[in-house]
């Protein structure tokens, strides 16, 4: 009866659990973007441009190669159009690009509706009686040929035919073009850019827009024969990183449970038992999120990804209950007797954990307040949650006392020499210890950065690493100051320390220069002068290009031209990312590409005085937030650390104890920081999390290994064991962040428990 | 002379007359009634890939003489036609389905235009491809065609049949005598227009 009853409750708990589960995440936002490097507090023109990178409109673009697979090569032209209206007839891209040069008269009419406004600049001399008089030579030749109807259509309005000049300005950064569309290098693979409707974050849309990509490309290989697509473009990579994830999470899933449950029957005996090492757990998560989500007001994805890594000690905590309750003469005497050595593990840990709640880094102090909350919450619920609900019948024999024997003694020694020769290791490489290259800790399997990296560099897409940003009150300002900057910023592409750069005043002139190059132009009067001069002798109508001056005289008396009054949304969206509504005006960024001399640039750009510009290497500035945020989690650790030891002292007060339970701890975690610096090339702030966790399931060890009479010997190595298991398996993930944390807590937690035999052995020597 | 002999040199003029009235009425008759747009198509279609040599005049509005270009017109059944400046500038247009393509003096692509947007380039287009090609339904879809002239001389008008207010075509007139197709006139609403004349090619009789 009692054990029914126990059944019904424990079904209840998991129950209540569950539903807990589900009102917390739908109250509680959770976000999957990786904001893990971006700074809450700090520099907020990096901050700015961090988001607008990730969530502006360039973070829609797809980057798409489609090359024929067999050896008859089609024509790139045909493949390359065939492809692009297809993706135009998804629906689902605002634009599509492939690199070919539309002169139809939709294409053109903004251009030339606003063409003597628009950039390029306008150059007096063209509207000289000379410069008027080469224009009409070069329209009477013009005429001759193909281009015949578009230039009859615009040439009594526009006779020197600025409208195509114009419209060439916004063509798309010239990817090598053969044939008219963008090929690769080797002149195989058709290229082409696309920008999805969805925002960057709708993960969902744009994987539905990465499978429209891909059934087009599979639509056209009848008629083109096997084609090999290559796609990427940030919301690209972000669908394949969790793709890749949640493969990689249900292969590891898929094994390690079967895997673990097999381990831990042979040893408790009992299928019943299985379902209530996971409740602390799982009473743990969900406090600690909901504690999170309370102040937050949101949850990150990471939080949970290594809040549960870090939780996964609470498992051990009903394992050791569990295994001692028979012996105990039931579960809740087990709970009391236990609960010492319960608390000093989980309070030192907590205290470990507890400073990183401090971090600035929000993915740190959010991963600190829910391992602390799911910590404690866990504890408690194996100390006063677990003896109601699990029954004292049938409960496995408890593990007899293993007495450990003396000869592990004799492996202090060496034990302490590994550790000095560990800190002298990390000594020696103390300049590299932690990994330089940002894109070894990006959640990117590197098959698809190269992707991306070479689709990139065909495209001549910039992967922004230098960046000026322009402050500004308004727009206007924003122009004219970038405007100042354009000069110098020509001379040095065409001096090659940089191959170019992108600006919205490289479209749109400020308010200022229109005024300025309008009034340069010769005034009505004499524009119609030099036009009948230049008509001279040539077979023009007397009159023929009255549309011209009255077009300019309009113009002149008219307004200026705003880029919010381009009447194209996709011209208009060439610009949104380059000019950021800031919270204290506008910032207006300069996009630079290819830059081989930093300090060149940095010089010229000092010189032209212009204020409000700043200079920004972003992958510098990313290396710098990264080394701030990885001194600061080095320092709230250490304050951590210290905490742990005061309270091993305050509970232990043997100095012999306290460096008994410590010395393993602190040997493990220094071994394994060695042999992973030497084995990853380089620490990063993964290995670091994994090293906390080493840390965390070192005192459980430590401390149960302890226990009179080996009692615990057996329960620590069924932990170890299983926290071994598992983690090895993560080892063996492709997402570098999963493998990273995998083989540092694999080798931790065997370095723990191995050590923490070599120092809690012998019985016979230990105080009582 | 013999007076017989006068006679019945006399008497073959008059059945020679007579015999002319008739041929010649037979002729009348055939040249009231103009060949349908099927049949003649049928005639002039252009079955294989085939060059042919023109001249094109081009009357603009603002211009007080023709603007004279020579070149060569290639059309390979059923939609693909080139245009190939040669004088006085090199210049190639590609008209293939949807796209027209400009190519420059060295055959490079210079520009290209989608023809789907662009209704008067499509008009032309689709006039002079359906022409070609012999396409009737295809013709009759897009414009009002009215033939005229006998199977000898013949002469099709070609006008768009939705012409809003941004087509600029007013119409397509096609001369030929016989098989042969002897001229394109393009004519838009302000009064330019652009004629073609194809000039005896040694393929073709």
């Amino acid at each position: 009866m009692t054990a029914l009853r126990h059944v019904w409750r424990l079904a209840a708990a998991f129950l209540l659990l569950a539903a807990l589960a589900a009102a917390l995440f739908s109250v509680v936002p959770t976000r999957a973007d990786m904001t893990i490097l971006l700074p809450e507090r700090g520099d907020g023109d990096l901050a700015l441009l961090f988001r607008s990178l990730r969530q502006g409109p360039a973070n829609r673009a797809f980057l798409i190669g489609l090359a024929p697979e067999g050896a008859a090569a089609a024509d790139p032209r045909l493949l390359s159009r065939a492809f692009k209206d297809g993706l135009e007839k998804t629906g689902r891209f605002e634009w599509v690009a492939n690199g070919e040069f539309r002169q139809d008269r939709a294409a053109i009419e903004p251009f030339f509706a606003h063409r003597y406004r628009l950039n390029p600049p306008l150059d007096p001399a063209e509207f000289s009686a000379t410069g008027l008089r080469s224009a009409l030579e070069r329209l009477l030749d013009l005429l001759h040929g193909v281009a015949a109807p578009v230039v009859a259509e615009i040439m009594t309005a526009d006779p020197t035919l600025r409208t195509l000049s114009v419209a060439a300005l916004w063509t798309p950064p010239s990817a090598p073009a053969r044939q008219g569309v963008w090929v690769d290098g080797a002149g195989r693979q058709v290229l082409l850019l696309a920008r999805t409707g969805a925002t960057g974050f709708d993960l969902a849309a744009q994987e539905s827009a990465m499978a429209a990509v891909r059934s087009v490309a599979d639509g056209l290989e009848p008629a083109f024969g096997k084609l090999r697509l290559n796609l990427s473009g940030p919301s690209v990579i972000a669908v394949e990183s969790k793709t890749v994830a949640e493969a990689e999470s249900r292969r590891l899933i898929l094994i390690s449970v079967p895997l673990i449950a097999g381990m831990l029957l042979l040893f408790l005996r009992r299928i019943a038992v299985l379902p209530v090492l996971f409740l602390p757990l799982g009473c743990g998560f969900l406090a600690g999120a909901a504690v999170v989500g309370a102040v937050f007001g949101y949850v990150h994805a990471t939080t949970l990804g290594f809040g549960v890594t870090l939780l996964g000690v609470a498992v051990d905590y009903p394992l050791h209950l569990l295994s001692r309750a028979r012996d105990a003469g039931g579960v809740a005497a087990a709970a009391r007797k236990i609960w010492p050595g319960l608390l000093i593990a989980v309070s030192t840990t907590i205290l470990a954990f507890l400073p990183l709640v401090m971090s600035s880094f929000p993915g740190l102090a959010q991963l600190g307040l829910f391992s602390v909350t799911g910590l404690a919450v866990a504890v408690a619920v194996t100390r006063w949650g677990l003896p109601r609900l699990v029954a004292d019948q049938g409960l496995a024999a408890g593990p007899s006392p293993v007495p450990l024997p003396r000869w592990l003694r004799l492996l202090r020694l060496p034990a302490l020499l590994a550790g000095i020769a560990a800190v002298a290791a990390l000594g020696l490489r103390a300049e590299s210890l932690w990994q330089q290259d940002l894109a070894a800790l990006s959640p990117i399997p590197e098959a698809v950065r190269a992707r991306d990296q070479a689709l990139r560099g065909n495209l001549q897409v910039p992967d922004p690493r230098y960046v000026l940003t322009v402050s500004a009150t308004d727009v206007e300002t924003a122009l004219r100051q970038s405007e100042r900057l354009l000069p110098s910023l020509a001379a040095l592409r065409d001096s090659k320390v940089l191959d170019g750069f992108e600006m919205a005043a490289l479209y749109v002139p400020s308010h200022a220069a229109q005024a300025e190059r309008l009034a340069a132009l010769p005034p009505d009067a004499a524009l119609r002068t030099h036009l009948e001069r230049a008509q001279q002798g040539l077979p023009f109508k007397p009159g023929a290009f009255e549309p011209f001056l009255q077009a300019l005289a309009a113009v002149r008396a008219g307004p200026p031209l705003s880029p919010a009054d381009l009447p194209e949304a996709t011209l208009r969206a060439r610009l949104e990312p380059l000019l950021l509504q800031a919270d204290d005006g506008i910032k207006a960024l300069i996009l630079l590409r290819g830059v081989r001399n930093p300090a060149e640039l940095q010089r010229a750009v000092d010189e032209t005085g212009t204020t409000g510009v700043r200079y920004l290497d972003i992958k510098q500035s990313a290396q710098d937030l990264m080394d701030g945020y990885r001194a600061e989690t080095l320092r709230w650790v250490s304050v951590g650390g210290a905490l742990a030891l005061a309270l091993l002292i305050a509970t232990l007060r043997a100095a012999r104890a306290v460096v008994m339970v410590a010395a393993p701890v602190v040997l493990s975690v220094l071994i394994t920081t060695a042999v992973m610096a030497q084995v990853a090339g380089g620490l990063s702030i993964f290995h670091l999390l994994g090293l906390l966790m080493v840390a965390g399931l070192g005192i459980d060890y430590a401390v149960f290994l302890r226990e009179k009479e080996g009692e615990g010997v057996r329960s620590v190595a069924l932990c170890a064991a299983t926290s071994i298991a598992v983690f090895a398996l993560l080892a063996t993930a492709s997402v570098p962040i999963l493998s990273q944390i995998g083989w540092t807590v694999a080798i931790g937690s065997l370095l723990s428990f191995v050590l923490g035999l070599v120092f809690a052995a012998p019985p016979a020597e230990r105080a009582a | 002379m013999h007076e017989r002999q006068v006679l019945r040199n006399a008497a073959a003029g008059l059945v020679a007359a007579v015999l002319a009235c008739v041929l010649f009425a037979g002729i009348g008759a055939a040249r009231a009634e103009a060949p349908d747009l099927e049949a003649l198509l049928k005639r002039i279609a252009i079955k294989s890939a085939d060059d042919v040599a023109y001249e094109e005049r081009r009357y603009l509005g603002a211009l007080t003489t023709p603007l004279v270009s020579r070149g060569h017109l290639r059309f390979e059944p059923p939609d693909r036609l080139i245009k190939k400046v040669e004088a006085p500038r090199r210049e190639t247009a590609v008209a293939e389905r949807d796209r027209l393509a400009v190519l420059n003096g060295e055959g490079v692509e210079i520009a290209s235009m989608d023809l789907a947007v662009n209704n008067d380039l499509r008009l032309i287009f689709d006039g002079l491809r359906g022409v070609l090609s012999g396409d009737a339904a295809a013709l009759r879809s897009a414009f009002d065609a009215r033939v005229a002239g006998d199977a000898k001389e013949w002469r099709i008008e070609l006008t768009p049949k939705a012409a809003g207010g941004d087509t600029r075509m007013r119409s397509i007139v096609v001369t030929g005598a016989g098989e042969r197709i002897e001229s394109f006139e393009i004519r838009e609403r302000g009064g330019d227009r652009s004629n073609i004349r194809l000039l005896p090619s040694l393929q073709r009789p």
